[in-house]
């Protein structure tokens, strides 16, 4: 924004698709076909899951809106992931409407040290391995603080090309606590009085050194804890495994990581990243998305139901962007044709300190309790074997775009899912070739048709989808039809 | 950006026009009050206006009161110039249904008043007329250049200040997310893509909005996918051909309670695909004849085992007319051929119903497993006294006028659903005709004010008189100038009901003959649009 000038900027992002997966009916009554068609797909890619692989594009609108000067910024971002017009039904939550509003100072330098204060409702992120993004796969590898509070940067100049970033900040969870008498439905996008309110404290230490190859190297710190006695309930819900209501314990987490990201003009980006979870009792806690997501997912797809959201988890990731044209020619220059070439790969480990095998019981748990039920990610491993501690799970991937006109590229993308070190048949492969067409060769917008495959082990599962239903096979074959658009 | 803030302007000519002529005064020679969509670069007579669909970017309302309609589907002019645009509509109601107590009680007035109102305007029946304003607010905003825009709407249908209860389906949100891309392919030929999640409009009755019913005579297509139009040209002649294939972003699953929360989620309903084609033939810029074929399908194992797979097939003609001071005409038949289309989505709607369970429950019965057949005849004639009366002198708008419509719809319905009325003795769905018309006129008599009625005939049932209504809705329309973006209209209108005039109520809504509709209905309502 312009010193002294009051101005209004709008920018944003738009990306809207068509997804449909063909499978096959096991018995055809009549008047049925064999051929089905599912919207949407019935493949395996859910969204910020470990099995999701980003093969498919998805929805996502952001308008941002800004309003200030030189100084000072008011922001707001209306966003939504399920635009309204193709749905078929009212899906709550997907209407984020007003996500983010924040005021961001951009204070006058003290001497050496240049300030920056942003405050209000937003959510920075952490270990974006790509130059413009999180990279191939859609978890931050180090994490995602998000709710209402402060965030301080202060800016150092070392060096004429060497700058030291110190930031700091503390987020509370953005939307409150859940009032007691409110039962989770559908309606209310499954608020739940269980969960307390929560906060998250983060310090971080960033070096950047500038010049024809930039390097910048970051370690972070997060700390995500609650200590509210409102949550507790009366009594215990017999059919939450994952903790218990009436003796509900403070719960923390706590994020080391480390990112680092290399940009050369010649040989690309690169950008690498690791962190280390630590959580206890987490399971309830809201307000900052880690590699494995919040507590409860963290919970459930990687300590275990039974955890309660106490174990370690150890995560690391490299995400790397380049161009034959960059690589071969001296003068290279993007209005021409070219190779892109991106490479992710990422590895977790986790250990928990609870015995979390199907049919086994929680030592916190209520003897008298309903029986747990089956866990939500069902293995086929017999009871004695437990799933979820000393697992790795590891995916990597390889796209190649091939631009050749103006207007159209040619795309081949392949991925490698291992989620389950202690089951190979659950390792699964994708390969999906695409048509991008633009408008240039350098263009603001792409829309694209992918045809996906999916190699499936024997063993291969969702995590969690209501999509997918129990007694629904996994559709091999997706046609994806996306557009997207930044400005 | 006043520029693009154009009003078309439509005058109709009346019946008895004649008679008011001298009550017109001829306005100077000023270039015409309505003018078309910024086409630059494209050929003249390849323009996309008119079109076989409506441009996503229009309300989804009926035709305003007084015949003005906002100018939408604005762009860029060049490809260099990337430009952001926000465009809108908002229309805010107060209204207020009169009727009476049957029995009070100590403490409880005779008349009572309803908000808001029980009268048969339901926007899914066919006894739907739009005489009843109702609340709604799009803002458009897109960016881009002359050959690729980027467009987001957010849509309301309700205002959160005033809500007796919180809606959440009501609040759209961003609704609509879509490029329009104009390729340039030089003189010959024109063409328009448009991809991404919006909806199309066919048998649209006005000139630039969905007619005074506020109802697509062929079909609405609310999707996500893709839609192609090219146009050429041979001397006076102009040749369209339109295709699309949409689909829709989300199911609901069996574990999803149907609740007003969710707009009544039917996990009945399977993954629909929607693909259609459409050829026009233009002549002179003032006629388009256009033939329409749409399927839409679902072959889905999550809407029911059991269930078979659904289909609606829609065959549609229609010609439209813009004769210049005589005018513009429009007139449609559609037949529609569904098949088991329980499971077809809403993301095909016919006749404002919502897919498959919609005709269902409007036209073809719940009995019926969504077999059966409906035959729609449609059209409006507009006209300005005005403009008629002014000729060879270009009309400008900037003066008294007399604007007319007409407008009627007629639907049969042939169905497998048997279930015998039992007020009539014959077939409730079966081989049933509906019919309704109406006519409109509006005066404008100074800059600020205007004099407006309308009259409205339905007959949901052809063969028995007593279910229909008739309305008549005399106004006052207040605005800022001759060609203003805004007015406030104050309208009363007063039902004739038949002994079955039967209205629906509840959530979701339920006809029910025992509740005694409305007879009155007082409205006052702000709208504007840029």
């Amino acid at each position: 924004m312009p010193f002294g000038q009051w101005t209004l900027r709008y920018n944003g992002y738009l990306s809207a698709s068509f997804q449909g997966s063909i499978g096959q009916r096991r018995e055809t009554l009549p008047g049925q076909n064999k051929t089905l068609l599912h919207v949407p797909p019935q493949t395996l890619d859910e969204y910020a899951s470990f099995v999701g692989t980003n093969t498919m594009p998805g929805q996502w609108v952001g308008m941002n809106f800004a309003y200030g000067n030189g100084v000072v910024t008011g922001n707001v971002s209306l966003n939504t992931w399920n635009p309204t017009e193709p749905t078929t039904f009212y899906q709550i939550g997907s209407q984020l409407f007003l996500l983010s509003a924040y005021l961001e100072f951009n204070i006058p330098s003290i001497g050496p040290l240049r300030p920056k204060v942003m405050a209000g409702y937003f959510g920075p992120f952490y270990g974006s391995l790509a130059e413009y993004g999180l990279g191939m796969y859609t978890n931050p590898l180090v994490g995602s603080p998000r709710g209402i509070g402060e965030l301080t940067t202060i800016e150092y100049r070392l060096r004429p090309t060497l700058t030291l970033f110190v930031e700091h900040g503390i987020l509370g969870s953005r939307n409150g606590t859940v009032p007691l008498n409110v039962v989770p439905t559908g309606g209310n996008g499954g608020a739940n009085p269980s969960y307390p309110a929560c906060w998250v404290h983060h310090a971080h230490l960033i070096l950047r050194r500038t010049g024809e190859t930039e390097v910048r190297t970051g370690v972070h710190y997060f700390y995500n804890w609650s200590q509210d006695d409102r949550s507790q309930q009366p009594a215990d819900n017999g059919t939450t495994r994952q903790m218990v209501e009436d003796r509900i314990k403070d719960g923390n987490l706590t994020v080391l990581g480390w990112d680092a990201t290399v940009r050369n003009p010649v040989w690309g980006y690169l950008g690498a990243g690791a962190s280390y979870i630590q959580g206890n009792n987490a399971y309830p806690l809201k307000g900052l998305s880690t590699f494995g997501g919040e507590g409860q997912n963290l919970t459930d797809r990687w300590w275990g139901p039974l955890s309660g959201g106490t174990g370690k988890l150890f995560a690391l990731g490299l995400n790397y962007n380049t161009s034959l044209g960059r690589l071969l020619r001296p003068s290279y220059s993007a209005d021409a044709p070219d190779v892109a070439i991106t490479a992710g790969f990422v590895v977790a480990y986790t250990l928990t300190h609870t015995l979390t095998s199907p049919g086994t019981s929680s030592p916190d748990s209520d003897p008298t309790a309903i029986p747990p039920a089956p866990p939500m990610a069902p293995s086929p491993l017999p009871a004695s074997v437990d799933i979820f501690n000393h697992r790795w799970r590891y995916k990597f991937g390889l796209e190649s775009l091939y631009t050749f006109r103006p207007w159209v590229s040619v795309a081949l993308r392949g991925d490698m899912v291992a989620p389950n070190s202690k089951d190979t048949s659950e390792t699964f492969y994708v390969l999906a070739p695409r048509l991008v067409f633009r408008t240039n060769w350098v263009s603001r917008e792409a829309i694209s048709i992918t045809y996906g495959r999916w190699f499936y082990g024997s063993h291969s599962h969702p995590e969690a989808n209501s999509i997918i239903p129990s007694t629904g096979r996994l559709d091999h074959q997706l046609i994806a039809f996306n557009v997207n658009m930044w400005w | 950006m006043d520029d693009r803030l154009n009003i078309r302007a439509r005058r109709a000519l009346p019946i008895l026009a004649m008679a008011v002529v001298a009550l017109v005064r001829v306005g100077p020679a000023h270039a015409q009050g309505g003018v078309a969509p910024v086409t630059d670069g494209l050929a003249q007579g390849l323009r996309f206006d008119p079109s076989l669909s409506l441009d996503p970017t229009s309300p989804q309302a009926a035709a305003l009161p007084g015949g003005l309609t906002p100018a939408f589907g604005q762009r860029s002019l060049s490809e260099g110039e990337w430009r952001f645009d926000f465009h809108g509509y908002i229309a805010a109601p107060l209204n207020m249904g009169i009727n009476s107590r049957p029995n009070p009680l100590p403490g409880q007035n005779k008349t009572v008043l309803h908000s808001p109102p029980i009268v048969p305007d339901d926007l899914e029946t066919f006894s739907h007329t739009g005489v009843v304003p109702t609340t709604y607010a799009q803002l458009n905003f897109s960016e881009g250049n002359s050959i690729v825009t980027a467009n987001i709407s957010i849509l309301a249908r309700q205002a959160n200040v005033s809500e007796g209860f919180v809606e959440p389906a009501a609040q759209m949100g961003i609704t609509d997310v879509f490029f329009n891309i104009l390729p340039p392919l030089g003189d010959r030929v024109t063409m328009q893509v448009l991809v991404g999640a919006f909806t199309l409009r066919y048998g649209t009755t006005g000139e630039y909005d969905e007619g005074r019913y506020g109802t697509p005579l062929i079909a609405r297509i609310s999707g996500v996918g893709e839609h192609v139009a090219l146009k050429t040209g041979l001397g006076p002649f102009t040749f369209s051909l339109e295709e699309g294939l949409h689909g829709q972003t989300n199911t609901a699953g069996s574990s999803i309670t149907p609740d007003l929360w969710n707009n009544f989620a039917d996990s009945g309903a399977g993954s629909t695909l929607v693909a259609h084609v459409h050829a026009g033939v233009g002549y002179s810029n003032s006629l388009m004849v256009g033939a329409h074929y749409l399927r839409a399908f679902s072959q889905d194992d999550r809407a029911g085992t059991r269930a078979p797979d659904g289909r609606i097939d829609v065959w549609a003609m229609d010609v439209r007319a813009n004769r210049g001071r005589f005018g513009h005409a429009y007139v449609a038949a559609s037949y529609v051929d569904a098949l088991q289309a329980r499971s077809v989505s809403r993301i095909i709607g016919v006749l404002n119903t919502q897919g498959g369970k919609g005709l269902m429950d409007n036209y073809l019965g719940p009995q019926s497993g969504g077999t059966g057949q409906l035959l729609t005849v449609g059209g409006q004639y507009d006209l300005s006294i005005g403009r008629l009366v002014s000729y060879p002198v270009p009309f400008s708008g900037d003066g008294p006028d007399l604007f007319v419509s007409l407008f009627s719809m007629a639907t049969r319905a042939w169905s497998t659903d048997k279930t015998i009325d039992p007020n009539t003795g014959r077939a409730k769905y079966d081989n049933i005709l509906k019919l309704k018309y109406g006519v409109e006129a509006t005066y404008s008599l100074l800059p600020w004010l205007a004099a407006s009625a309308r009259f409205d005939r339905v007959d949901p049932n052809w063969d028995d008189t007593r279910y229909g209504f008739s309305v008549l809705s005399p106004r006052l329309i207040f605005h800022t100038g001759w060609q203003s973006t805004d007015q406030i209209v104050l309208q009363y209108s007063h039902w004739f009901n038949g002994p079955y005039t039967t209205v629906r109520v509840g959530q979701p809504p339920m006809e029910d003959i025992s509740v005694v509709p409305d007879g009155d209905v007082i409205s006052l309502s702000a709208r504007m649009w840029w």
